[in-house]
């Protein structure tokens, strides 16, 4: 082992003990006066939410309001060609009486949470009656009693008509408190161009020919779980904190010696776009969109140790006063006619069963796109991470953060 | 009349005022008192206030078992030392970037601003075009100007081939994700900054100084060192603050612009320890040091070069 | 056509020109993209000599002024400063130094700084030293370290005088120095100028637009109009003879009065002016044929009712009714309206006599050597709103 690569361990051994030194036994903490004082200032300012009871669900309004209010991501809902209405939403509307109002305000989950989570944690309304994180932040939304619990029985379209494989993931068995929007792969993409020789692992990345031209995501939930798959680690399985150092050190090389120019969160698209970036880590869906719009340069595909399949699950949080009406609009999109609409537009797997069969009036091509409806080898392509412990959700971010230099 | 003599005549002067008028003077003090109220207030409320939270933030300590983002009100200095020790690095990183950015900033702003201010004066129109042409530019976002410059420094882009063609860059060289993309990018998000308050202070420049100081043997770059400069000193000042503060906190030129090696700036890292680590307590002490570190290195700027001796 | 205006050989001239001629600045023009400041201008002065150039605002003096220094370039013509073209010298390199009508100090740098200025850019040892010397000579050596913004304006007017004299310029420019004094501040640095002007022995060009100021100050006066010079010379011989009517009426009052030449007398001619005829000396004539303009200035006429007996009247005589008698204690002013002429303006000194009032006819006479006369074209009222 290098020099430089024991300074490193130690330096995370040091993180690893100060994160466990940090939990100082509550009856030990000083609070006095001014403390008090102070944290009546922080609960009033909304700077900081504080922990322990869980906050309880506000009462329903839904029969008084008929209103519903909807957080996502953006380009993440069929939009019409002038790019102002959404149809399927606008028909949602109509027939449920029901007025939606649709935000694109989710641009990184990290961000979303830590805009809302003193609210959520005070159980207040946060401005939405449903919000649209990923599988992980879902697990720690329902972990930590931020979200409502959903009544099957006001979603038959939802129990009928979900992928039976989404139906029972580790951290919601049996769906009662997330409901799939969309599902998409992590996967590996090149320029077929500039890089006809093309990527089978992530391990591939590393050709010195790519040299500065790679670029990884710099949420730590797809790159790390990738760079684990890398090393033939079953991610879904019982990995250890050295597995992880492991994969983190090969990720350190590469940012160290200029393999890879940048750390990127979404606009990577941008990079492939100028030629700057040839071969990425890379959401399967954005690929599609970029070859539809800038011609057919790029190929997506998961790598031969596997690629990541992940969701955005629809939720009520806790202090959302319109749950029934939250509901009938997730059961909406459930009516496999309208979810094909919603991927054809959006580009992603759709949840939905028998949408492929209502797509064949839309665009009979998409039917066989695997990105939009993967067979089932595709599907085994592709996994998910176990659920990682408190410590170290903390620690591993703690670790990709030194990595990327932030 | 000499000075102290005239002190001395106030000091003597008797106050003439009837009742009514020193009561008339006293109102007028307290609609004073009045008319600053709000400015206090406003400062109190999201200044003081907020400086207060991120202090106490600071202190605050994780709890046994505790879920992510749960803090307890504390007074656990060891964040400071911890993040000092991790991120000092970072931070003067940021602070050299931040004052090369300001340094050229400087020099591009200073011509313009002469420019449209001193030599384009009695050509209103002129001035005018030239003026909202420097400006425009900066009433879009600041992200999507800052993107703009990832696709000018782009290795497809013009510039970069043509520093390859001229052998200025080397073949596999680029300029995006380096320092100098980062630097250029502080450099230019934050010209108007620069520019205006020294536009601001050559507008109002004398330029019969000019001739005065050519009329008595200084030549036309003495005159700029030993007239012009000295008169437009006040908007130097100003305009190396208001570039040199916000650019050492910035993160998006770095996150943008930068790769994650040796481009990090501390804005990024607070950004971080905030949203993606939910260490509240680190990212509140790195906010508070940031501040305490700018604080400092600005008086220390005042201290030196301030303005309040020139005039 | 040129204004050459190396004045003419006069009994009054105190400078001959030529003489160790040290100013020289010949057809010089200056074209402006929309009007011309100075025409084709000949100027010769000779050094040490305090010149005053005056006319009214726009007449192409202060235009000149700033030619010389160098901060406006001729569009044709030469200046020469001892014989060395300075044409195209940037300013800096002109060993010639201005005193601003603004004063221009430099409101960055102390007073004394101010006045060492051009010592330190000549990188002068002793700049320091003579810059206190210069203050001293000023009186102001107590404001040293004083910002220009603490000084009153005379004051400040001192340290821009003293500013450009301790480098001893070859010329010293003035441009309007005293224009934002009050009267009586300036009276008192009228006075204080010529001295320094005498102990110093520089040559002092002075532009101002004041008569008075320009006749007490300078050894030579030049007259301008309109981008030229009219006359030049000693204030005495300028005012005694003016050439044109505009110097005429800007440098004091006269009466100006069209006539023709009738009778020649050897040296003298004869006019006729409304059937009035005058005596003029053929010297002091611009045209001796023809139509010419005959003046006089008002405080060389007498002034008595009417044949009023036992009193003794000149040469040359007009007849008319007083319309306007004001008293201002020292002396009276008429107005006196003279058929075929017009109004023709006279004082007397207080001598306790009393003329004349409003309505009474009387004679005015003066001796014919103080008229003067003037070529025909001339408008007999140029000069007058100037002034």
């Amino acid at each position: 082992m290098s020099p430089r690569s024991t300074h490193l361990r130690e330096q995370r051994q040091r993180m690893a003990s100060a994160v466990r030194q940090a939990h100082i036994s509550r009856r030990g903490v000083l609070s006095g006066a001014a403390g008090v004082a102070m944290l009546g200032l922080l609960s009033a300012c909304g700077t900081k939410g504080m922990g322990g009871a869980k906050p309880s669900p506000a009462a329903d309004r839904s029969a008084e309001e008929a209103a519903v209010r909807w957080s996502n991501w953006t380009l993440y809902l069929d939009l019409d060609d002038a790019g102002r209405k959404h149809p399927t939403l606008d028909a949602f509307q109509d027939t449920s009486g029901l007025r939606a109002t649709y935000t694109e305000d989710i641009d990184s989950n990290d961000t979303w949470y830590g805009k809302v989570q003193g609210q959520l944690s005070r159980g207040q309304d946060i401005g939405a009656d449903i919000i649209t994180p990923s599988d992980w932040m879902c697990e720690r939304l329902i972990r930590q009693g931020y979200v409502q619990k959903l009544e099957h029985a006001n979603m038959p379209n939802v129990m009928a008509n979900m992928l039976p494989k989404l139906k029972d993931v580790r951290w919601d068995q049996g769906r009662y408190r997330s409901v799939t929007w969309q599902t998409g792969f992590t996967g590996l993409v090149w320029n077929k161009k500039a890089f006809p020789q093309g990527l089978r692992n992530v391990e591939d990345l590393w050709d010195p020919r790519l040299k500065g031209r790679v670029t990884v995501l710099d949420e730590m939930r797809d790159t790390m779980p990738m760079m684990l798959l890398d090393q033939g680690i079953d991610i879904a399985g019982d990995w250890t904190q050295t597995d992880y150092e492991n994969s983190i050190d090969v990720l350190d090389r590469n940012i160290r010696n200029g393999q890879i120019r940048q750390v990127k969160g979404n606009s990577y698209k941008e990079d492939l776009i100028s030629g700057d970036v040839v071969a990425a880590m890379a959401y399967s869906g954005d690929i599609t969109q970029l070859n539809f719009e800038n011609g057919d340069q790029w190929e997506f595909v998961l790598p031969e140790r596997k690629g990541l399949i992940w969701s955005d699950n629809m939720m009520v949080p806790v202090g959302s006063p319109h749950k029934a009406n939250a509901e009938k609009l997730m059961d909406y999109y459930y009516d496999p006619e309208i979810a094909a609409e919603v991927a054809a537009y959006v580009n992603y797997v759709c949840p939905v069963l028998g949408a492929d069969e209502a797509m064949k009036d839309i665009d009979e091509e998409l039917v066989n796109d695997p990105l939009i409806f993967p067979t089932d080898e595709y599907l085994a392509q592709s996994t998910s991470e176990r659920q990682l412990t408190l410590d170290e959700e903390t620690l591993f971010q703690n670790m990709f953060q030194e990595v990327i230099g932030s | 009349m000499s000075a102290p003599a005239k002190e001395a005549r106030a000091v003597e002067k008797v106050d003439l005022r009837s009742p009514e008028e020193i009561r008339a003077e006293k109102k007028k003090g307290r609609m004073g008192a009045w008319l600053i109220l709000p400015g206090m207030l406003y400062m109190a409320l999201f200044f003081a206030a907020p400086v207060v939270v991120l202090l106490s933030m600071s202190l605050f300590v994780k709890p046994e078992g505790a879920e992510l983002g749960e803090f307890v009100p504390g007074w656990n200095f060891g964040t400071y030392a911890e993040v000092w020790n991790r991120y000092w690095p970072v931070l003067l990183r940021s602070f050299v970037f931040a004052l090369i950015a300001t340094v050229a900033a400087l020099i591009i702003a200073f011509p313009m601003a002469y420019l449209v201010a001193v030599r384009l004066r009695g050509k209103p129109l002129l001035k005018g075009i030239l003026l909202v042409l420097l400006i425009a530019p900066f009433f879009s976002s600041f992200i999507l100007r800052t993107q703009a410059w990832k696709q000018i420094l782009a290795d497809e882009g013009w510039i970069v081939q043509t520093l390859k063609a001229v052998a200025i860059l080397p073949a596999d060289g680029s300029l995006t994700a380096t320092p100098f993309a980062v630097i250029c990018g502080l450099t230019y998000n934050f010209l108007p900054f620069m520019m205006l308050p020294i536009y601001a202070s050559l507008e109002r420049l004398d330029t019969r100084l000019l001739e005065a100081s050519g009329d008595l043997y200084a030549s036309p770059a003495q005159t700029f060192m030993k007239v012009t400069l000295p008169q437009s000193m006040p908007g130097v000042f100003a305009g190396t603050l208001l570039t040199f503060i916000p650019a050492a906190g910035d993160y998006v030129n770095a996150a943008i612009l930068g790769n994650n090696r040796d481009t990090s700036m501390i804005g990024q890292v607070i950004d971080s320890r905030f949203f993606k680590v939910i260490d509240y307590p680190g990212a509140a002490a790195l906010s508070f040091i940031l501040m305490v570190c700018i604080l400092i290195l600005v008086l220390i700027y005042i201290r030196r070069f301030g303005t309040k001796d020139l005039f | 056509m040129s204004t050459t205006a190396t004045h003419e050989s006069s009994e009054f001239s105190p400078v001959s020109a030529g003489s160790g001629a040290d100013l020289v600045l010949s057809g010089i023009s200056k074209h402006f993209a929309d009007f011309t400041a100075v025409q084709e201008m000949d100027l010769s002065i000779p050094s040490g000599t305090f010149i005053a150039l005056l006319g009214p605002s726009g007449c192409g003096k202060t235009t000149t002024l700033r030619m010389i220094a160098g901060l406006e370039a001729p569009t044709s013509g030469t200046i020469t400063i001892g014989g060395e073209d300075m044409t195209r010298l940037p300013s800096h390199k002109r060993p010639v130094n201005t005193v601003f009508q603004s004063y221009a100090l430099f409101p960055h740098m102390s007073i004394l700084d101010n006045v060492a200025f051009g010592l330190k850019q000549k990188r002068d040892k002793d700049a320091i030293a003579k810059a206190k010397a210069g203050l001293e000579m000023v009186e102001l050596s107590h404001l040293a370290s004083r910002k220009p913004a603490q000084l009153s304006g005379g004051q400040q007017q001192r340290v821009a005088l003293a500013r450009a004299l301790v480098n001893r310029p070859r010329v010293l420019l003035l441009d309007e120095p005293l224009g934002a004094l009050d009267m009586k501040l300036r009276r008192q640095m009228q006075v204080e100028l010529k001295k320094i002007q005498m102990e110093v022995g520089l040559t002092f060009i002075h532009v101002t637009h004041d008569q008075e100021e320009a006749m007490t100050m300078a050894d030579v006066v030049a007259v301008m109009n309109q981008g030229r010079i009219e006359q030049m010379g000693s204030p005495r011989e300028l005012y005694e003879l003016p050439r044109t009517a505009f110097v005429a009426n800007f440098l004091g009052k006269s009466n100006l009065m069209e006539g023709a030449v009738v009778a020649d007398a050897g040296p003298a001619i004869v006019v006729d002016v409304a059937g009035q005829r005058f005596e003029l000396l053929k010297e002091r004539a611009v045209a001796t044929e023809g139509k010419i303009v005959v003046g006089v200035r008002p405080e060389k006429m007498r002034i008595a009712e009417l044949d009023k007996p036992g009193f003794e009247h000149a040469g040359n005589q007009l007849v008319g009714t007083v319309t306007d008698a004001s008293f201002t204690g020292v002396s009276t002013e008429y107005l006196v309206d003279v058929p075929g002429v017009g109004t023709v303006g006279t004082f007397t000194q207080n001598l306790g006599q009393d003329p004349a009032r409003p309505g009474d006819k009387v004679r005015m006479s003066w001796e014919p050597e103080y008229t003067f006369g003037l070529g025909a074209d001339e408008d007999l009222e140029a000069g007058v709103q100037a002034s």
